[in-house]
């Protein structure tokens, strides 16, 4: 809550470590930097300082969606049977990586979940095959849900 | 550079190539139905199911071997009745006894005693051609690679073992699909492990002398077969543990669609992986049947042109080592037998033919009327047989595919001291438990 | 004679197809110093003799994997009359991966489409033609089992190698980042006669991207190393 145009101090701003925290953080910052621009609006009319301000409340904008965004990345493991996704990013060795993706498994490819064996390997649907992946390669592969 | 192509150019290399297809496609290709299941959606869904999976594949693996050896049995009897029918013609009508007896006891009741063996080989490679044409076999590969995983060993060391159970060639060979080469040495390491269709002889003729045909003895040779995956499991962790180090490799298999297997290639598949069987039969086996009834006729006068074998060099041969096997209760044809199935385990049954002079059924007969084996003792010949070294053309695959002279050596070491510590542990338990 | 080299993703039925073009007249070797199978065999078509060369099934042409090399190799080295690279058309997607990849490195590509009647019957409506257009290359439709459009496809290979069919070289762009570090590697690749004149430079420059060993070991003897390498920085 912003109190005579004041933001708030700043060890509000970076208490909590995880990324909800982080998100509402980054909210609540937009949020006073909006309120400073309203409550101080006849004085910046014109200013250079209102066009800044304007450009921070941008970019803490796309930081907020960008958090959203994080907060629904997992492991493909996570998924179940059925479930669809779209690949965000993939870890692992060269060797490993170049097979993945010369199989079709890149960033932005869209993969479906058609079997599942925990422990053993999960059956996913990519490019319009159908791979088989082991756990441990399954859980390397970052993907965000698809609904 | 790499603010544009970051740490892995590949994957971004990638990721664009496939931008651009999506791009064509979308402009000359049109979908429908694609929510539409398919058919090989439908089977893997069975056949990947969580629960019903392994049990299906295990399922029809025992299929597999039902229908191998009881579409087989009817010519495996005509081939038997054959080589009898031969045997007994040489005899009586060839006047050179030399050659008569060549033609009846070594060609015939050696020779022909593995040749009967030739159905059941070819049908289970028709069986897994099926399998694997189908597709189904990358699914059992699925469902199996938690267990294989657990082993220590990928879940594409799967098929070569499956092969194992036809010939232990062909399979050694069907190794090279695994790219890992820990994995894939512990794979052939194992591999001999897993009976071959060589070995299917010797089980049928020990359990049938010892137990008859009671099912007794279907369970005996049954035992054989779960003993050499168990021994081959055991010796797959204790590798990884100690040779190998690490983690198997990851797994990444792609599932191809259910197709009907066309009958030319599958075939020709089968052909391909069951000709080694034939040519060692040929080749191998057909020299040392001849070696062994030379040894087991002369001196010509002394055996009366093979009717007394105990004259005979293989006599003397056998004797001569009879004192390494008698504490397990085998006699010297036994010893014999063992030498000669170093160079392929088939000539074991071959060896007992020619040196008790009858056809492949009646050998059952003889060895049952001259006592040879007890159960127990039997028991750990079969033991014995699976286990030691593999015949010496399946040391040539290994010798070829891991390309140096060390681990074909380190097989035949390892597998011979195996061996003996198991059939001697089956002795002992056995005198323990008070068998005789 | 002809030379034609078939490759493709496993399991699209390329095997069926050498079957289907050289019947019983193949020949199965080992490719020299390793332990995968090579095969060949030979057909003829209107007496003109093709000698066909089985290369591994494989998803791309990098250097991590044995098979891989020993396709990438036989088209690099050898340059086969033409290449016809099977492609499954229910999964064209992925497979068409390989087809860039053959088109970078500029071979004489004739696409065969396969399991055509499997795409009939899903109702997946591909132009054929618009495909060829686009790719730059012909496009013959196969059913490998039956053996529908064997007889088209050896009339298109031998059209192929005598260079009577219509090709365009389509160059496929990786979009305007990548495309600038390409022209910039390319350039100083091309100043080597020796590189530029045995593979194509383009190609040569996104292996160098790519950090392909094999091609990085060819940069390391060229005498234009450094100016190469100072690109990639």
């Amino acid at each position: 809550m912003v109190r005579g145009g004041r933001v708030r101090s700043r060890s509000r701003i970076f208490g909590g470590g995880s990324i909800d925290h982080l998100c509402k953080d980054i909210e609540h910052l937009h949020d006073d930097v909006e309120h400073v621009i309203k409550a101080h609006h006849t004085e910046l009319e014109g200013n250079e300082i209102r066009e800044h301000l304007g450009e921070v409340n941008e970019r803490l904008h796309d930081l907020m969606e960008h958090g959203k965004d994080l907060k629904v990345v997992m492991p493909l493991t996570a998924l179940s049977v059925g479930d669809d996704g779209e690949i965000v990013e993939m870890r692992g060795g060269r060797g490993m990586l170049r097979r993945l993706s010369d199989m079709g498994f890149t960033p932005s490819a869209r993969v479906k979940v058609l079997a599942s064996c925990p422990p053993g390997p999960m059956l996913i649907g990519v490019r319009d095959a159908r791979i088989a992946l082991g756990r441990g390669v399954a859980m390397r592969i970052m993907v965000r849900e698809r609904r | 550079m790499s603010a544009v192509l970051g740490e892995d150019p590949e994957v971004i290399l990638a990721e664009r190539r496939y931008g651009a297809i999506a791009k064509i496609l979308e402009t000359a290709v049109t979908k429908t139905d694609e929510k539409k299941w398919t058919f090989t959606d439908m089977l893997d869904h069975v056949f990947l199911h969580r629960a019903l999976g392994i049990p299906i594949f295990l399922a029809l693996l025992w299929a597999v071997f039902q229908f191998t050896f009881a579409f087989s049995e009817p010519f495996m009897v005509m081939i038997g009745i054959f080589f009898g029918w031969l045997g007994g013609l040489a005899e009586a009508g060839i006047a050179n006894p030399h050659l008569a007896s060549f033609v009846a006891g070594g060609l015939c009741d050696g020779l022909g005693s593995v040749l009967v063996f030739v159905p059941p080989i070819f049908m289970l490679f028709l069986a897994l051609a099926i399998l694997e044409d189908s597709g189904y076999l990358a699914r059992a590969a699925f469902v199996m690679d938690r267990i294989m995983y657990k082993l220590g060993l990928h879940g594409r060391s799967f098929i070569p073992m499956m092969c194992g159970f036809g010939c232990n060639i062909p399979a050694i060979m069907a190794t090279r699909s695994i790219e890992n080469e820990k994995d894939r040495m512990i794979t052939i390491l194992v591999n001999p492990l897993i009976s071959c269709g060589a070995r299917l002889p010797v089980y049928v003729l020990i359990s049938g002398v010892i137990f008859g045909s009671s099912y007794l003895a279907g369970t005996a040779v049954f035992s054989m077969y779960v003993l050499g995956i168990a021994l081959a499991i055991i010796m797959a962790l204790i590798f990884r543990r100690t040779l190998f180090r690490g983690k198997p490799a990851p797994f990444v298999l792609e599932l191809p669609r259910y197709q009907v297997p066309t009958v030319k290639s599958t075939l020709l598949h089968m052909w391909e992986r069951g000709k080694w069987f034939l040519i060692r039969a040929g080749t191998i086996i057909f020299a040392v049947v001849i070696v062994i009834w030379f040894l087991s006729v002369h001196p010509w006068a002394a055996t009366e042109g093979g009717e007394i074998i105990e004259a005979s060099y293989v006599a003397g041969l056998g004797h001569f080592i009879e004192p390494i096997f008698a504490p397990f209760g085998w006699d010297w044809i036994a010893g014999v037998a063992i030498i000669f199935g170093f160079l392929a385990k088939e000539v074991v049954v071959a060896t007992y033919g020619m040196l008790l002079g009858t056809g492949e059924e009646a050998v059952g007969d003889a060895l049952v009327s001259m006592g040879v084996f007890t159960p127990l003792t039997g028991f750990a010949f079969m033991a014995f047989v699976l286990i030691y070294i593999p015949c010496v053309a399946t040391i040539g695959a290994i010798w070829r595919e891991t390309n140096s002279v060390k681990w074909p050596l380190f097989t035949m070491a390892y597998l011979t001291a195996l061996a003996f510590i198991v059939s001697g542990l089956i002795i002992g338990i056995g005198h323990l438990l008070g068998f005789a | 004679m002809i030379t034609v080299a078939l490759i493709g993703n496993p399991n699209v039925g390329k095997t069926e197809l050498f079957n289907r073009l050289t019947g019983l007249k193949q020949h199965v070797g080992n490719w020299p110093g390793v332990t995968v199978e090579k095969k060949t065999g030979k057909c003829t078509y209107k007496g003109e003799e093709l000698e066909i060369v089985d290369l591994p099934g494989t998803y791309s042409l990098t250097t991590h994997a044995i098979d891989e090399l020993i396709a990438r190799d036989y088209i690099v080295k050898e340059k086969p009359d033409v290449v016809v690279d099977i492609v499954d058309g229910t999964n064209l997607e992925r497979n068409l991966y390989l087809t860039l990849l053959l088109l970078e490195l500029e071979a004489n590509v004739l696409v065969a489409l396969n399991q055509w009647d499997m795409v009939k019957e899903r109702g997946i409506d591909i132009e054929v033609d618009k495909l060829s257009e686009f790719l730059g290359v012909p496009i013959v439709t196969t059913v490998a089992p039956t053996g529908d459009g064997i007889e088209k496809l050896k009339e298109v290979v031998v059209k192929a190698a005598k260079g009577k069919e219509k090709r365009r070289k389509v160059v496929l762009g990786y979009g305007d980042d990548i495309e600038a570090l390409i022209k910039k590697v390319e350039n100083e690749i091309s100043k080597d006669m020796n590189l530029s004149s045995t593979y194509p430079s383009r190609w040569l420059a996104i292996k160098v991207l790519e950090k392909d060993d094999e091609v990085l070991k060819m940069i390391e003897d060229s005498p234009y190393k450094n100016e190469i390498m100072e690109m990639v920085r």
